[in-house]
């Protein structure tokens, strides 16, 4: 009896350590879920880039040309880049089956269904009327202590899991970081050019009544209507870049979040604020 | 080499999109359509190069890529294991119940 005690206080102290690493596992995989989907967004807002290069070049080569009632429809090629996308696609989708295995394991359900199962064992048991009963302290606590033991094996996979996704995870940050940079390119590309085409389109072209009749500004003179109209359109493309590359950039961030959720939790000691805070940050860039 | 040459080409794209609509007036008055779309094409051309320099640049990564999907994908199934480990420990009470409760059954048919 004192030794059923003492593994009884053992386990009753495992089982709250327990209980909160399946917790942030838990959380963790939702998380790691949501930053996976996230990358597949960022790639197809990517994909979509070629088209509207196209179409912006396109519009460009009208504007331009000195004399565009003697021109033929412009046809500009599109810049495919789907091989270097599908790749990437790939491995994030890879990724985000991974999370969605991970939640499985972090599911509270497997304590609850091993309480519930022994107590079935012990009803099943004592209803044999030939066999002795089990002694009620027994009866009284044993569903509860095998299900601590099945949250204490639990926990214990989602570190080890942890540990494995803490490195995944990190191979992750190294090819977003590498890639990073290009997409910077390939974005400065697109909006750059198409900013500086519209810049040097000729004033008259522009109709400054046509303007006015959506434009707000408290302005009559042509020029100024025109100008205005121009530099709006200029702060609208920059705008349309800097928000992508944001995205891009902030993703970098998220990534090495979630690798510093997973490393935490694999700890022996995990700091359970730290993961939390850290869990919280990865949820504001998110939004 | 590379990083040189795509600086390089953006440095053109770029002097090319500031003049513009001057060398394009400069080839219509010169040529015409015809000579204002030998310009465009150019331009065109220089954009396709820097466009391929960075399809090049991603390239260099992809064998990594299906090296992480294969990484990501033996991890899935290690987790699918574990998965089933749990469930397991919960099948296997289960089982007994149902033995024991077999056991019952025989016990009573058997008036033991």
């Amino acid at each position: 009896m004192k030794h059923f005690s003492k593994l009884l206080i053992i386990l009753l102290l495992t089982s709250c350590t327990s209980t909160k690493i399946i917790e942030l596992g838990g959380k963790a995989s939702t998380k790691g879920t949501e930053v996976s989907q996230k990358a597949l967004d960022i790639y197809t807002l990517l994909s979509k880039q070629t088209e509207i290069d196209k179409s912006q070049q396109d519009k460009l080569k009208v504007l331009i040309n000195p004399k565009p009632s003697e021109m033929a429809l412009p046809d500009t090629k599109a810049q495919d880049f789907s091989k270097q996308l599908a790749s990437r696609v790939k491995a994030y989708q890879s990724l985000l089956d991974t999370y969605k295995a991970f939640t499985l394991l972090t599911d509270s359900k497997y304590g609850d269904k091993t309480q519930e199962a022994v107590s079935a064992l012990q009803q099943s048991y004592n209803s044999i009327e030939k066999l002795p009963d089990i002694p009620t302290t027994v009866t009284s606590k044993l569903p509860e202590v095998s299900k601590m033991i099945t949250q204490a094996i639990q926990a214990k996979k989602i570190k080890a899991h942890n540990e494995i996704l803490a490195s995944l995870t990190s191979l992750y940050i190294i090819l977003w970081d590498q890639d990073q940079k290009i997409w910077n390119d390939f974005i400065d590309r697109i909006y750059d050019d198409y900013s500086n085409g519209l810049n040097k389109v000729d004033s008259k072209r522009y109709n400054a009544k046509k303007i006015s009749e959506d434009f707000k500004e408290p302005y009559s003179d042509e020029s100024t209507v025109i100008l205005l109209y121009r530099l709006d359109k200029r702060d609208e493309i920059v705008k349309q870049k800097n928000e992508l590359k944001k995205q891009l950039n902030d993703f970098a961030i998220i990534l090495k979040e979630l690798n510093k959720v997973h490393v935490e939790i694999s700890k022996s000691k995990p700091d359970i604020s730290d993961v939390i805070k850290t869990l919280n940050s990865i949820e504001n860039l998110l939004k | 080499m590379e990083e040189q040459l795509k600086l390089e080409l953006s440095k053109v794209i770029g002097e090319y999109s500031n003049n513009r609509a001057a060398i394009l007036q400069l080839a219509q008055t010169n040529g015409g359509q015809v000579a204002i779309n030998k310009v465009e094409q150019e331009y065109d051309a220089l954009r396709d190069a820097y466009f391929e320099i960075l399809r090049r640049q991603l390239d260099k990564n992809n064998h990594l890529y299906e090296q992480l999907i294969t990484a990501a994908n033996s991890e899935t199934e290690k987790l699918r294991t574990s998965v089933n480990q749990l469930n397991n420990i919960n099948d296997i009470i289960n089982l007994s119940t149902a033995v024991i409760n077999l056991i019952g059954r025989i016990v009573i048919v058997l008036g033991v």
